[in-house]
């Protein structure tokens, strides 16, 4: 038990619950709504953006929207985004390497081969900034599929290789040898030897692409791509229209006000960043506890000397060296 | 057999490099027949998805041709800052990754030792887009506290240090931090091995065992992940150039696709620009011929280091 509270697991946790408790009740910590648009400073007779302040602790955007609530009613919203997509990543990505570890098909072989070095010949956001602003998908009502799909697809040809090394290296276990050789179904070996095995990746597994699918939509956030972008195209040209909450669209708007409207993406930044940190030291946690102990090869000074004393023999530092062993 | 599969990889990758022209190829043809459609479009493009495919394939083997001369001056304008931050981050990596691996095995029980190594740690978990944006705003506010409050400095500056260097440091720190892993590991086993237990318990000095086998073992173990660290580097340099104001060859790849720089005006929605199809693939072709060449040459490398080392 001791093993699961190690510092990085608490820390992650805390701060995990933290953002969670924040984003299910963001009315404890502000009362403004993120739709609310403060336009018009009486005393001084400002108009936004407005700097942080008291009324507003992380700044507003031009619009007059508070930075500080706009984040906070956006966890949920980012949080469902993450979701849906490690939901679908990790069992497609399990069942797509369980086939591969033990059946070994040659055409799933040869689409995970030209995938992976699709993905390896051009950086994988490349391709994503490629696909997700086509304007059939940028104009698509189904956009937000779009934007699940085509992450999926970049986080599933990375996350199969994973697996598959990790199946791998349980697969090759002197025990799994002696079930083959006892008749077991391929099948049958994977459920009773193997599961067990893969249970502590898995753990480790869902925090970790929970932080990596936050990065890839941090990522295309700054290029302009989030969940169900809105366009509307007037006379005038394009009104980009959203209401979506999430900390991309936010980043995507800070984009475009880098240096009007610094605070916006500074904290959006830093909110993104604290909740990536928190999946990461989850996922360390998790693999801490989970690792089974080494011994030291090289003992430090002080455990060598003690061993000696209480052995009565010299430590092996004091030793003289043989001039045989040069 | 050897050959066999020699020309299967190099199939998969010609396959792969296919796929992407394609890729941009439609991409291409979708964007530059709908900007038509957008009020105040001078001069609207007829064609159709088969001859912007032709032009994709074409392009990579017209770069110096009379008609691609306005490409090869942009590409020599842009690229060699890429490689600059390529090269650099790569030697970085390496150098710093193979310290640090060493002082994690030898220092792990230093107490200051162990604060650089949970920051290292902590700044390994934040994605690139966060350091960069974090390092400038917070740089920018910082100035703006401290100094005259002028907002125009901030991280990256204008000379080799505060910008590209930095900015190169910033590229190599997720690969460092892989090597670094790597050879602490690649230590640690290596000092469990009979041979080294041996000369150890017969009083030989930690550093001579170290310098004279450990260490040369390992290095051979590093050759092996020369390629994964080039994809990390690679897979960062886009975000790198953007959010760090740096017009390098990524970035103008970028920028070919109909996008604006950082701060200007946004998004591809909100002022479309036309997609470039020569200068992309060419950028497309480049960066794809530079992962293939690098990954040859990490091929030979290895192969030789091997027969030095069987001989």
């Amino acid at each position: 038990m001791r093993k699961w509270t190690n510092p990085r697991l608490v820390i992650g946790a805390i701060l995990l619950l933290f953002f969670i408790i924040s984003g299910v009740f963001p009315r404890l910590f502000t009362h403004f709504t993120p739709f609310y648009k403060d336009i018009f400073h009486l005393p001084n007779w400002d108009v936004p953006p407005f700097p942080p302040s008291k009324l507003h602790p992380f700044g507003t955007n031009y619009e007059g929207r508070d930075t500080l609530s706009r984040i906070l009613y956006g966890i949920v919203p980012t949080l469902r985004d993450a979701s849906i997509m490690v939901l679908v990543t990790i069992p497609l990505s399990f069942a797509i390497s369980m086939i591969t570890t033990l059946y070994k098909p040659k055409f799933i072989r040869f689409i995970l081969d030209t995938l992976a070095n699709t993905f390896n010949v051009v950086p994988p956001i490349v391709v994503a900034v490629l696909l997700l602003e086509l304007p059939q998908v940028l104009l698509s009502n189904n956009g937000s599929y779009w934007y699940y799909g085509v992450i999926i697809v970049l986080e599933t040809a990375r996350f199969v290789k994973v697996m598959e090394g990790d199946m791998s290296l349980v697969y090759n276990k002197p025990f799994i040898e002696g079930a083959i050789i006892a008749g077991n179904s391929s099948f049958g070996i994977f459920k009773r030897h193997m599961l067990r095995w893969l249970l502590p990746y898995i753990m480790e597994y869902i925090p970790s692409e929970y932080a990596r699918i936050l990065t890839i939509m941090g990522e295309l956030g700054y290029f302009g791509i989030y969940n169900s972008v809105r366009a509307i195209v007037t006379d005038s040209g394009i009104q980009v229209t959203t209401h979506q909450l999430s900390w991309s669209a936010i980043l995507a708007e800070g984009s475009h006000y880098w240096f009007g409207v610094p605070c916006l993406i500074f904290f959006a930044t830093l909110a993104f960043c604290l909740l990536i940190l928190a999946f990461r030291l989850v996922a360390a946690g998790i693999s801490q506890a989970s690792l089974i102990e080494r011994p030291h090869y090289w003992p430090s000074r002080e455990s060598r000397l003690r061993r000696a004393r209480n052995s009565g023999k010299r430590p092996v530092s004091q030793v003289t060296t043989p001039s045989s062993v040069t | 057999m050897r050959r066999f599969s020699i020309l299967r990889s190099v199939l998969t990758w010609l396959f792969a490099i296919l796929i992407i022209l394609a890729i941009a190829a439609f991409r291409g043809y979708q964007q530059n027949a709908w900007l038509p459609s957008l009020p105040g479009d001078p001069n609207p493009i007829q064609t159709d998805f088969w001859s912007y495919f032709m032009a994709a394939l074409k392009n990579p083997f017209q770069i110096f041709s009379a008609s691609q001369s306005d490409t090869l001056t942009e590409i020599q304008r842009h690229l060699p800052l890429s490689l600059l931050f390529i090269s650099l981050s790569f030697v970085l990596a390496y150098v710093v990754g193979i310290l640090k691996g060493i002082a994690d095995v030898f220092w792990k029980h230093n107490k200051f030792y162990q604060i650089v190594q949970q920051i290292t740690w902590v700044i390994d978990a934040l994605p690139m887009f966060g350091v960069l944006a974090l390092t400038e705003l917070g740089s920018l506010f910082a100035y703006m506290y401290f100094k005259s409050r002028d907002p125009i400095h901030f991280l990256p500056g204008n000379n080799f240090w505060d910008c590209d260097f930095l900015l190169s440091c910033m590229l190599m720190f997720p690969p460092m931090m892989y090597i670094s892993r790597l050879i602490r590991i690649t230590i640690e086993q290596e000092m469990g091995e009979q041979y080294v237990l041996t000369a150890r318990s017969k009083g030989l000095q930690k550093a001579r065992i170290f310098y004279r086998h450990i260490y040369r073992n390992c290095l051979t173990k590093l050759l092996n992940e020369a390629t994964s660290v080039f994809t990390m580097i690679m897979s960062s340099l886009l975000i790198l150039e953007y959010l760090g104001w740096r017009w390098g060859g990524a970035l103008d790849m970028f920028i070919s696709m109909g996008h604006k720089q950082l701060g200007d005006s946004g998004s591809l929605l909100q002022n479309p620009g036309r997609f470039e199809l020569s200068l992309v693939v060419d950028y497309l072709t480049l960066f794809a011929l530079l992962t293939v060449l690098f990954q040859i040459m990490a091929f030979v490398l290895k192969r030789k280091w091997q027969v030095t080392q069987d001989a």
